[in-house]
């Protein structure tokens, strides 16, 4: 049996939203505000039962079945409208009525995340953050800038699993040391070569790597840092306002980024212990990481546009503010800075050469 | 060197000769102060003798003088400063009791004790007094002549520019010539030139500076003048310089010549090596009459090569690549995470075991070159003329 929950205000009935701002589910029509703790309070939340019948499978005949098999149909409760959803959506609004619904089923039990970060910025700083992202860039098309409108922005809880490693690292190095000094007339160098050997540990905490597959991974990665020590424990009353899927890419998957990620930095950590050597190369590695996973919930604003019939996705961290998003490139502003460039430098070589000459 | 005649055999050469005055003449190589010899006989030797001198340059002087009673080497020195027009050659010195052979520059090389000896005993003779002469001039012939030192003919005036090889075509030595002549007349000094197949062991700073003095190629009172003198055997090379030209063409600006040449040197390209020599040598003369001739910090500017447009276009179309990279970059913020660095629990990082081991120690030693370089134009006496010049290999 699947349920979805509306979070409906226990004041007047209407949809409540958390709010980033306020980090509390508020109503839109009547401004009452509840913490999410007070919300779970029973008998505040409404969880309706969905019917039997459903079984995610629409009979329209408009979908084949391979695209039926990734669905699911829920009905709103407050209109009585379909909300098609993918299977891995746990937090979507009514395409009708706008009612946010929560899908319990795919937050619960075994899909329940750990912990949750609830966003901080809202929509409107998204949108701010993004105009900011368009300026001062000599290369960008005047006509992106102008003719621009964002078609979507949605807040979306990303799925993460983040990974814990305790670490035990051995490295071996050969590496030398130089010095020079002047002798009468003779310059005098003295080179030692060393074999260098260290072992230690170290902790990582909370590598992150996006569970979604809907969401480009090196986006999410752009986007990072987040910090953990502001989430709170997972409660579905975050997800009210926003979309939210749950993870689609499992541990087995993800671990080995995370293991590439934290042996390279703890490379470069060993790598530093020997800095005061010259000409260090590394003959032998061992890195042993303990790698626990955690199951969280990651807020992103993602901002879609289309421009010359391309579509440009941007992606904003919910929690730091931090804005990415790849832009298009006006070439004949390109050549032309180029052309520019290249005179000048050619002017200042052909000058410098006369004078040195 | 100074040895005790047989007086017997002198006296019976000298009754044997007719004794007649001697008269003076410009270029006087047999002293004959005992009047042996006719007129005629002597204005024959004197001949012969600057015959040798042309085709070897050394002087063959002899000197007969039976009323000497004070040193005769000393009198010989006196009598061959006197009268020989080369600083190379010999005096042969009679007196009534022996004889001396006098080496002067050069020649002191060849001439020793025994070489003496043989002088003296080709002077010997049964004959009368002009066939003994005879005999030392051609034996003197014999001996410089493995020796010679080229000189142009003295008909002719010594040309500016010479060839020994004949590696130059008749074109080519004129085209020299008439540059050379006409650089030279316009600054008053010469600028000269030679090509020589071999400098017979001499060396060749030596021989440039000779070449210069016996072909008389300094120009007015000053004796001024430029030398480059190539010899094709040894590739080596020389300059010589002399009155003011010493002082146009300074040791730093030798150096600048010699770089400028010396790769068309190498090549045997020489008509460009003598060409770009005089075309440099009016430049440097043209630069000596403003009164700061080129010297160290002040050396000619040559043109810049064109090559430098094209490179000075792709340094530059490699150059605008970084900004215009870094304006490209601004437009590009997606990037995958490499590391985990800022996930590292802060003081969690404990290195527990650091063992560093020495393998070996080596010691390498450098000789640091010293160059040093001078201003002005460093001199030096040949045959006790003062001369400037640099020399190298090519």
């Amino acid at each position: 049996m699947t349920t979805i929950s509306e979070y409906k205000c226990p004041n007047c009935g209407g949809p409540l939203e958390f709010s980033s701002e306020k980090q509390k589910l508020c109503c839109p029509f009547c401004d009452s505000e509840y913490t999410v703790e007070e919300f779970n309070a029973a008998p505040l939340q409404t969880t309706v039962s969905e019917d039997d019948s459903w079984n995610g499978v629409i009979e329209a005949g408009q979908w084949d079945d391979s695209e039926l098999a990734g669905l699911a149909e829920y009905i709103c409760r407050s209109c009585g409208g379909t909300i098609l959803t993918d299977k891995t959506t746990a937090s979507a609004t009514c395409p009708y009525c706008d009612n946010p619904v929560v899908m319990n089923d795919q937050v619960s039990d075994a899909l329940k995340p750990e912990y949750v970060i609830p966003f901080k910025l809202n929509k409107d700083a998204a949108r701010a953050e993004f105009e900011k992202h368009l300026l001062g860039k000599k290369l960008l098309p005047k006509a992106f800038t102008e003719d621009n409108h964002i078609d979507e922005i949605k807040g979306i809880y990303v799925p993460y699993w983040i990974f814990d490693a305790d670490v035990d690292a051995k490295f071996s190095y050969d590496a030398k040391t130089e010095n020079t000094w002047k002798e009468n007339d003779e310059e005098v160098t003295e080179t030692k070569t060393f074999k260098l050997f260290r072992r230690g540990t170290l902790r990582f905490e909370a590598i992150p790597v996006d569970a979604s597959v809907k969401m480009p991974d090196d986006m999410m990665e752009s986007i990072e840092p987040f910090d953990l020590s502001e989430a709170a424990a997972f409660n579905p009353g975050y997800l009210a306002g926003y979309s939210a899927d749950r993870y689609s890419i499992g541990t087995d998957e993800t671990i080995e980024r995370a293991r590439e990620r934290l042996e390279r930095s703890t490379r470069d950590i060993f790598l530093d212990t020997v800095s005061d050597y010259t000409d260090v190369q590394e003959t032998f590695s061992q890195i042993i990481p303990d790698i626990q996973a955690r199951y969280v919930l990651y807020p992103v604003w993602i901002l879609n546009t289309v421009w010359n019939d391309k579509t440009y996705t941007f992606a904003m961290n919910g929690q730091t503010g931090k804005f990415v998003g790849d832009l298009p490139i006006d070439q004949s502003a390109y050549r032309k800075w180029f052309a520019l460039y290249g005179a000048g430098i050619a002017a200042a070589v052909y000058l410098l050469a006369n004078l040195l000459h | 060197m100074m040895k005790k005649v047989l007086l017997p055999a002198v006296i019976s050469l000298m009754m044997s000769a007719l004794a007649v005055p001697v008269s003076a003449q410009t270029d006087e190589f047999i002293l004959d102060y005992d009047g042996y010899l006719t007129a005629a006989q002597k204005a024959e030797l004197d001949q012969e003798a600057q015959e040798i001198l042309q085709e070897t340059g050394y002087s063959v002087l002899l000197l007969l003088d039976e009323t000497n009673t004070g040193s005769l080497i000393d009198y010989a020195m006196s009598e061959y400063n006197a009268h020989a027009p080369s600083a190379d050659g010999i005096i042969l010195a009679v007196d009534a009791d022996e004889y001396y052979v006098y080496p002067a520059g050069n020649a002191a090389q060849y001439v020793d004790d025994a070489e003496s000896d043989r002088l003296w005993n080709a002077f010997l003779c049964d004959e009368d007094i002009y066939e003994c002469v005879e005999g030392y001039l051609d034996y003197a012939e014999d001996l410089f002549g493995q020796h010679k030192i080229p000189v142009t003919p003295s008909e002719t005036s010594a040309e500016r520019m010479t060839d020994f090889t004949g590696k130059l075509d008749s074109s080519q030595l004129t085209a020299l010539i008439q540059k050379m002549d006409a650089v030279s007349t316009e600054h008053g000094i010469t600028v000269a030139g030679a090509l020589t197949d071999t400098l017979d062991g001499i060396d060749v700073q030596t021989y440039a500076d000779r070449f210069f003095d016996l072909n008389d190629l300094g120009y007015g009172p000053t004796d001024s003048g430029i030398l480059l003198l190539i010899s094709e055997a040894e590739r080596e090379f020389a300059f010589s310089t002399k009155g003011k030209a010493i002082g146009a063409f300074t040791t730093a600006g030798q150096e600048y010549l010699i770089k400028q040449l010396k790769s068309d040197m190498s090549k045997g390209n020489y008509y460009k090596v003598f060409d770009a020599y005089t075309d440099l040598a009016d430049q440097f003369l043209v630069q000596a009459e403003t009164g700061k001739p080129y010297d160290k910090g002040n050396l000619p500017k040559k043109a810049l090569s064109l090559i430098w447009i094209p490179l000075s276009l792709l340094l530059g179309a490699l150059g605008a690549l970084l900004p215009t990279g870094a304006m490209k970059s601004q437009l590009k913020s997606v990037y995958t995470k490499e590391k985990a660095d800022s996930y590292v629990v802060k003081d969690s990082v404990n290195i527990g075991v650091s063992r560093n081991r020495l393998i070996d120690t080596v010691i390498t030693r450098r000789k640091i070159d010293r160059k040093s370089s001078s201003e002005g134009s460093e001199t030096h006496t040949t045959d006790g003329q003062t001369h400037g010049g640099t020399h190298g290999k090519f």
